[in-house]
């Protein structure tokens, strides 16, 4: 699903013009369009993770998601800087949509980073405390006796 | 396994809440202009309808799941019963209502390529919400939700 989704991002955006305000901020707003899809691979991995209490790949995927949380945030701060930009340049007509688009692709970029935080917190506390038992090996999700808050 | 994977909970939630702002969203910027005597725009909005079924009953269902770990029998039972069935039987018959009323065959001068299939996939959408409300209602019985294991 994920390399299905990177592919229907980066194709329709052959050849890349970085250096085009509109073509960034039209670029970016269709990636947000594939949010959700890419959330319900992204829910599979870590429901996977957990279940099969895989400690090594479920740091290595909270990292990835404070990668990606950063590089949202970059992305977002140049994409409402092009809005602002895409829309002065536009018809007086087509500047609500703009607007439109401009807050329902910053509302979601929060909700991203947001979940991408709270799954790289999750990830690291569940396998720190689990480094620190004595078994080592299982992750301690606040379910087993003497766990802690989880 | 359920209490392994209890505290992924609030992550399906969150990306449950997530893709449901995000068609919500989508959808209000879509239809922020009602135009019912248009045809094109009535149609249009129908096939955003009934497209938006699968990805909102997935969503729902990932809240449900996540109750279901949590042990919120509320909150799963209200998820089934009001989110998927009011939402599915809205959507599905929202589209049926505004826009694929009209029969399936192209009319004169409509691309066969473009109407005719868009609207019968449009219609498969709304027909698979029929076999996906029973089942949430089955799923949404307080018998369901009365064990923990």
């Amino acid at each position: 699903m994920l390399i299905d989704q990177a592919a229907s991002i980066v194709a329709p955006l052959m050849p890349f013009q970085l250096g085009n305000p509109q073509w960034r901020f039209g670029a970016f707003g269709m990636a947000m369009g594939h949010t959700s899809t890419v959330l319900f691979a992204d829910t599979l991995i870590v429901v996977a993770a957990v279940g099969l209490e895989h400690r090594t790949w479920l740091r290595t995927w909270g990292a990835i998601h404070l990668l990606m949380a950063a590089v949202v945030g970059v992305l977002t701060a140049i994409f409402l800087l092009d809005g602002v930009q895409v829309r002065a340049q536009v018809q007086p007509a087509g500047r609500t949509p703009i607007l439109l688009n401009t807050a329902r692709v910053g509302l979601l970029s929060i909700f991203v980073m947001a979940v991408s935080i709270w799954l790289m917190v999750f990830a690291w506390r569940s396998t720190r405390r689990a480094s620190r038992g004595a078994g080592g090996g299982a992750l301690l999700l606040g379910t087993q006796p003497g766990a802690g808050a989880s | 396994m359920k209490a392994l994977l209890r505290p992924v909970a609030p992550f399906l939630w969150f990306v449950g809440a997530i893709a449901i702002f995000d068609l919500l969203a989508d959808s209000a910027v879509l239809s922020r202009r009602l135009l019912f005597d248009n045809e094109i725009w009535r149609f249009q909005v129908a096939t955003m309808m009934a497209g938006r079924i699968p990805t909102m009953a997935g969503a729902l269902a990932l809240i449900a799941t996540g109750a279901w770990l949590a042990d919120r029998r509320g909150l799963g039972r209200g998820v089934m019963v009001g989110g998927i069935v009011l939402v599915g039987l809205a959507l599905a018959a929202g589209a049926v209502l505004i826009g694929f009323e009209a029969p399936l065959l192209p009319a004169p001068g409509e691309s066969p390529l473009t109407f005719g299939p868009t609207r019968l996939r449009g219609l498969i959408s709304c027909g698979a919400t029929l076999v996906l409300i029973p089942l949430a209602i089955r799923l949404g019985r307080p018998s369901r939700w009365d064990t923990t294991a």
